[in-house]
């Protein structure tokens, strides 16, 4: 009540009044991690790479262990993924479910967010509160931007973290060996853990870009997902296609596969730079596209 | 409509920006010119290329396949991705192919070699002492860099330059036409072509070799009729420069299945790795060569172990020593683990002569005939000059 | 609260302005040749029928949609080229109040608190406290947003209307879906912010919330001002009616209507428009039809009618629109905006 009193002595502002960044930050990332789907969705990518790591587990101590030769189980052309051979292991069971999820359920979830930061907050006429507090359209684009980030890490950071207690527990600190046959340590190991989780976030962030330009677009979150959805999967069968490899390069997905470099070693960073460089590309589409769609809606 | 503009140029130069990163992507260099060399002769160039140590450097060579091979269980061998290669200078190297989801590595210092295999987390070794150092050179080139195989052969470089040549005059015309550039990579591009009388299916082989450091960077194998090259296997990258020691030691993981052989048992366990298979004898013990040159046909009585490598040790006898490691690595790692007889009846046509009758396979580059008694004619040669060879035995 | 504040700037300023305002949405005109003039410290009403452009033209005043053309000033200020100068001294409440359904209400008042530029950090939680208390939702503030009554949702908007001190504040259609005491709830807190020298605009339509608590009413029918002033001076300019009572009401209309005399059936009998007449010959002409006029009483002319034949000329002029009853609610509004049923006249982006 104090505050109304001063109101009209008030002068008129001298020049733009901004609220400080941080706090929209704040503001924003307390409203990301308080909406229950996220939280769902976040459980669950903690949860599949121990249900992986466990089923492995059991597979493998269970059944005959396919290792010597002869024609496998897996018929031709069928190579059996990493999992199955070292798929415990405390390095490659978080790098594995990492790249598994990368293909379908990481980006999602990075398109989910990027849908509810600005279709969802429209549909619900939120975004109509922001905007006219004022917070200016670039600086809400990056406040968006920031907290799609903040999910991808922190996705990523769980899928992993999960990946590696489990494979902790299942196989212990010192089996930790590369696909090249070398023993690596825990600090090592954790290093190029590090490495994948920045590498994925970047990835996911591409992903969120190109998600934030159609959550600007529309006002319904699901079309962002169905979008991004769409989109992967078509990427997916293009880059099925040989006939059409001048065209792989320009696909995001296309990167997906440079994740495994880093169980080799020493770590072959071509493909991972390369895939980095990628997503930095589809990043910079996506937001300069988010921008200018951001700035021309009407609020 | 201010901000409508704003935004306009905003989509447009970052759609500009990424898009043009994306094209750098898709346009790895080679788009250059081709560098300007001094002159040289083909007599020269190989006997340089012989005569040079290769250097310490670490590289990644690709294959490009479009050798059109039937879709048998032993062509994945060649469903790699790449190749890193890192070698040392003098004696040790290590390859290791990438597969999408497993990798194979070989690492060969001076007292040991390893073949490690992480899909099936099992590891070969292969030691040995002084005394088998000569023969263990000789044969375990299968999982090491075949230039140790060519140092010994070829004492004097010079001299065997000239041999080779000589060898390779009266089928093929040699000359060094022009240059490229390969792994970024200033190169001189060796080129061999059959003369007339030869009766293959190829056009012609290409090598370019480094200006600087004389390595053979890239092997192109072309085709009659085809602009592009059937078979290319070169380096992507190149990297002339010391190597870490510790990529030369091999430690295989544990719990991983290790076997250990002495050299001097070699030749038994290459029987054993046969016999896993199912197939009577080894690999190159009972093949004849009917013809030579471009038209040289192989003939033996087992089965082709792997198609690919058959067809591209029909070649010239020289051309051998130009494969990187990467591409007996390659070929090598092709257990022959297949119902050969029920693959044929898919795979090939049925052919019959004097010899008797089998069955025709061919590819882009060549053939072969499997006869139903077991024996095997291959060749980089249309069908006829097999089925004559056959018919010559 | 209890001193009346200094009306900052010089009397007879213009809290805001447009010129010439237009917007076309994908070919219809929402809003055409809008001069709108709100003075400092005033209550402005805007009235209008559903689709009339009211939502439209608030929308344009804060920025929020780009005009098609035209001028918007805003507390001196050109909008939307320097919106963010001037937002900070405008509290809104736009169509409706849009907040997310699984925080609490003070949660959600607390995220837009955030973007205020005019409170720090430290004034956050007393400022949420306040604007909570002032629209009377202190009890409710921990429950979630999805568990309060259409009422509750709608003093939460007008909440983070009032976060900040403001200078001006637009409320469209405040009590939309609020009961009789949260009707008087919204016109005390109007004329609090009246007594404060705050500006006020408010669109409703509800004539009688207009009338008991504006001192301005704007009239849009179409996209077009149909009139604008002072209320008082409005309610003047209606022009002088004669209510006869009588319980032959249609034949009253007939008597008159064959005398050229313009009138309309009222409940008790009918209301008589005395422009180019006077009650002594309108009473004559009944009588002489043989009328039973019971009683007849000059009325001031109620801003209901004003709005009504204003709107009813326009309406009959187009020959489609005629004069919205006033007491219809406007369903669409109650509905937030992404589940609207498709308005035939005022697109909501």
């Amino acid at each position: 009540m104090t505050a109304q009193a001063t109101v009209a002595t008030q002068e008129p502002a001298p020049d733009r009044l901004r609220a400080p960044v941080g706090r929209l930050l704040r503001a924003e990332l307390r409203w990301i991690f308080r909406r229950p789907r996220t939280l769902v969705v976040l459980g669950l990518l903690t949860v599949l790479p121990v249900i992986t790591g466990v089923a492995v587990d059991l597979t493998a101590n269970g059944g005959a262990a396919p290792a010597t030769g002869g024609p496998g189980p897996d018929g031709p052309g069928g190579e059996p993924p990493i999992f199955v051979t070292m798929a415990t292991s405390a390095f490659v069971l978080p790098l594995g479910s990492l790249m598994t999820l990368l293909m379908l359920l990481l980006p999602l979830t990075v398109a989910m967010a990027a849908g509810d930061a600005l279709a969802g907050e429209q549909s619900h006429g939120a975004l109509r509160g922001w905007l006219l507090a004022p917070v200016a359209r670039g600086r809400l684009l990056v406040v968006k931007a920031v907290g799609v980030l903040v999910v991808a890490l922190v996705a990523a950071t769980l899928v992993v973290a999960s990946g590696f207690v489990t494979g902790l527990v299942l196989a212990g600190a010192d089996n930790l060996a590369s696909m090249s046959g070398t023993e690596l340590s825990l600090g090592e190991v954790l290093g190029r853990l590090v490495v994948a989780i920045a590498w994925a976030t970047l990835y996911l962030m591409a992903v969120g870009a190109v998600a934030l330009a159609i959550s600007a677009s529309t006002e319904h979150p699901m079309l962002v997902v169905v979008s991004v959805l769409g989109g992967l999967i078509v990427s997916g069968v293009l880059l099925q296609i040989s006939a059409l490899d001048w065209l792989h390069p320009y696909l995001l997905p296309q990167s997906l596969g440079s994740l495994v470099d880093l169980i080799r070693d020493p770590v072959a960073t071509g493909g991972l730079g390369e895939g980095a460089f990628r997503a930095l590309c589809y990043l910079v589409i996506g937001m300069s596209l988010a921008y200018a769609r951001l700035t021309t809606r009407d609020g | 409509m201010r901000p409508r503009t704003k935004a306009l140029v905003a989509a447009g130069s970052g759609i500009a920006v990424g898009l043009g990163g994306l094209a750098l992507t898709a346009l790895p260099a080679g788009a250059d010119d081709d560098p300007v060399l001094p002159a040289i002769d083909a007599e020269q160039l190989v006997t340089s290329a012989l005569e040079a140590t290769p250097p310490a450097f670490d590289g990644v060579a690709e294959v490009s396949n479009e050798l059109g091979l039937p879709a048998v269980p032993g062509a994945d061998a060649l469903d790699f991705e790449s190749v890193r290669v890192f070698h040392d200078g003098a004696e040790s190297a290590r390859v290791q192919v990438e597969r999408p989801t497993s990798e194979l590595t070989f690492v060969k210092n001076t007292d040991e070699a390893w073949a490690y295999d992480s899909q099936e987390n099992s590891a070969r070794q292969l030691t040995w002492d002084d005394a088998d150092l000569a023969a263990a050179r000789e044969r375990a080139g299968q999982h090491a860099a075949k230039q140790g195989h060519a140092e010994a052969r070829m004492a004097d470089p010079a001299q065997a330059a000239t041999e080779i040549i000589e060898q390779l005059r009266p089928t093929s015309d040699i000359v060094v036409d022009g240059t490229a550039r390969v792994a970024d990579r200033a190169a001189y591009e060796l080129v061999l072509t059959p003369k007339p009388t030869e009766k293959t299916l190829l056009r012609e082989i290409t090598v370019a070799i480094d200006e600087q450091t004389r390595v053979p960077l890239r092997f192109d194998v072309y085709a009659n009729g085809r602009s592009e090259p059937v078979l290319s296997l070169g380096f992507v990258e190149f990297e002339v420069g010391a190597q870490d020691a510790g990529l030369f030691e091999f430690t295989p993981p544990a719990g991983a299945d290790v076997k250990t052989t002495d050299a001097g048992d070699v030749a038994q366990a290459r029987g054993e790795h046969a016999g896993e298979a199912g197939e009577p004898g080894g690999p190159g013990e009972s093949l004849t060569t009917v013809g030579d040159g471009w038209d040289a046909v192989l003939v033996g009585t087992v089965p082709a172990e792997a198609l690919g490598q058959d067809v591209a040790g029909a070649g010239p006898a020289g051309s051998e020593g130009f494969l990187g490691g990467a591409g007996s690595a390659g070929g090598g790692s092709a257990g022959g683990e297949q119902d050969l007889a029920g693959l044929l009846a898919q795979i090939g046509q049925p052919v019959s002569g004097e010899f008797g009758s089998g069955s025709y396979v061919r590819i882009a580059v060549g053939g072969a005939i499997v006869t139903d008694d077991g024996r095997v004619a291959a060749g980089a040669v249309p069908q006829q000059v097999l089925v004559d060879a056959l018919d010559q035995q | 609260m209890t001193e009346p504040a200094v009306i900052a700037g010089s009397a007879g300023a213009v809290a805001a302005r447009t010129r010439g305002l237009r917007k076309v949405y994908r070919g219809t005109v929402a809003v055409d040749g809008v001069d709108l003039e709100v003075p400092e410290g005033a209550v402005v009403g805007m009235l209008g029928p559903n689709g009339s452009g009211k939502t439209t033209t608030i929308r344009m005043l804060l920025g929020l949609v780009q005009p098609t053309e035209g001028e918007i000033e805003l507390l001196g200020v050109p909008v939307p080229g320097a919106a963010d100068r001037v937002l900070p001294h405008v509290g809104a409440l736009v169509e409706g109040p849009g907040f997310h359904p699984f925080l609490s209400g003070r949660e959600n008042l607390l995220r837009f608190a955030a973007a205020e530029p005019l409170l720090s950090g430290r004034e956050l939680d007393g400022a949420v406290s306040a604007a909570l208390e002032r629209v009377g939702l202190a009890g409710a503030a921990r429950k979630k947003y999805r568990a309060y009554s259409l009422g509750m949702k709608q003093r939460l908007g007008l909440a983070s209307a009032l976060l900040a001190p403001r200078r001006l504040v637009v409320l469209d259609e405040p009590t939309n879906g609020l009961d009789p005491a949260g009707t008087q709830e919204v016109r005390r807190i109007i004329a609090e912010l009246h007594a404060q020298g705050v500006t006020v605009l408010v669109s409703s339509h509800l004539l009688a919330e207009v009338e008991a608590t504006c001192t301005h009413v704007v009239v849009l029918n179409a996209g077009v001002v149909v009139a604008q002033g002072p209320l008082d001076d409005l309610l003047e300019s209606g022009n002088p009616t004669l209510l006869v009572v009588t319980a032959d009401g249609a034949a009253a209309a007939a008597a008159l209507h064959d005398h050229r005399v313009t009138a309309w059936l009222a409940p008790a009998g009918v209301r008589v428009d005395l422009t180019g007449t006077t009650p002594a010959t309108v009473i004559e002409t009944l009588v002489r039809a043989g009328v039973r006029v019971d009683e007849a009483r000059r009325e001031r002319t109620g801003l209901e009618d004003v709005f009504a034949r204003l709107t009813h000329d326009l309406g009959e002029a187009s020959g489609e629109r005629t004069a919205d009853q006033p007491a219809a609610a406007e369903p669409a509004s109650d509905q937030p905006a992404g589940a609207r049923p498709a308005p035939d006249q005022e697109p909501v982006r």
